[in-house]
């Protein structure tokens, strides 16, 4: 997937693969994502839409896929995921750009630069990320890494406790640069984002946990 | 990440798998994946034996398995 802009996305822009072969790849190059336009999502005569938005939610891959573009209505979200995820896939962004994610949204709510899909228990490829540029953007609005559900502890997703996709995944960050009138206070070209799992994330070396992004920033090429 | 290449490899699963380190304190329990179908109410009890570990790559881990371990696997 290449040249895309995306504004004042909700979900978030996300692809995946799909099957089991050793060659899965998922790529999003040359793009813009902006966070909210300024708009406070309340129209005259209709009922205020105020929901957190993403710039992006982790992409993927699995067993079973659904189109490219997807022309059918569908009964579930387009994002759910119903089946297990695939072996070795990569998932790579290049040239990405993401502006303007440096205040919450007129409406109060949050907006996020990363975050991850709530259907992706299984298997959440590293997410590299090369050549980026951060242009008007916050750390506190740089990633949220939500913790792995309870209600995937089931008969159908995992038996005896939830899936653990989320605990074992990271943005692995090569080439970043800086913009625009607000920027993150650590301002590294080289590093990774992990999510707070506890009994793993403290371990690492050169991590510091940022809570409001629900997630450890790491300068420790060792992470796999 | 690591696979069972076991013909039994979507009905028998040695989870949680344990991942520790002790000098840092890392301990890592893994699950399988997400039941392979089901069939309108029941689920198809078919998890597929595939595990994925964030870890320091300069360290050695040990892994602990809670059934019999795979005797063919991919990493």
């Amino acid at each position: 997937m290449s040249n895309i802009v995306s504004i004042d996305n909700t979900l978030g822009s996300t692809l995946f693969a799909d099957g089991d072969t050793d060659h899965q790849l998922a790529v999003l190059l040359d793009s813009d994502i902006y966070g909210s336009g300024g708009s406070d999502d309340c129209p005259d005569g209709h009922k205020c839409y105020c929901k957190t938005k993403r710039g992006i939610m982790t992409f993927g891959a699995n067993h079973g896929a659904k189109d490219f573009l997807i022309k059918a209505t569908s009964p579930w979200p387009m994002q759910h995921i119903h089946s297990y995820g695939s072996w070795a896939a990569s998932s790579d962004f290049y040239k990405v750009r993401f502006h303007n994610f440096a205040e919450p949204q007129p409406c109060g709510a949050e907006q996020y630069i990363f975050t991850i899909n709530m259907d992706q228990s299984d298997f959440i490829p590293i997410q590299r990320m090369t050549d980026i540029e951060f242009d008007n953007v916050h750390s506190d609005r740089m990633a949220w890494i939500d913790d792995p559900p309870e209600k995937w502890n089931n008969i159908e997703d995992c038996i005896g406790f939830p899936c653990t996709a989320p605990s074992n995944f990271f943005f692995d960050f090569k080439k970043v640069t800086y913009s625009g009138k607000t920027q993150p206070s650590s301002r590294s070209t080289n590093y990774q984002v992990i999510a707070d799992t506890p009994g793993v994330s403290e371990t690492f070396d050169n991590c510091e946990l940022n809570e409001k992004n629900n997630a450890w920033h790491c300068d420790n090429d060792y992470l796999g | 990440m690591w696979i069972s290449d076991d013909a039994d490899a979507f009905d028998r699963s040695p989870t949680p798998i344990y991942l520790t380190h002790e000098e840092s304190g890392y301990s890592n329990k893994l699950q399988h994946m997400m039941d392979h179908t089901w069939d309108g109410f029941y689920a198809g009890q078919l998890h597929k034996s595939q595990y994925i570990a964030m870890l320091q790559t300069d360290r050695d881990y040990y892994m602990e398995y809670t059934g019999t371990v795979p005797k063919d696997m991919r990493y």
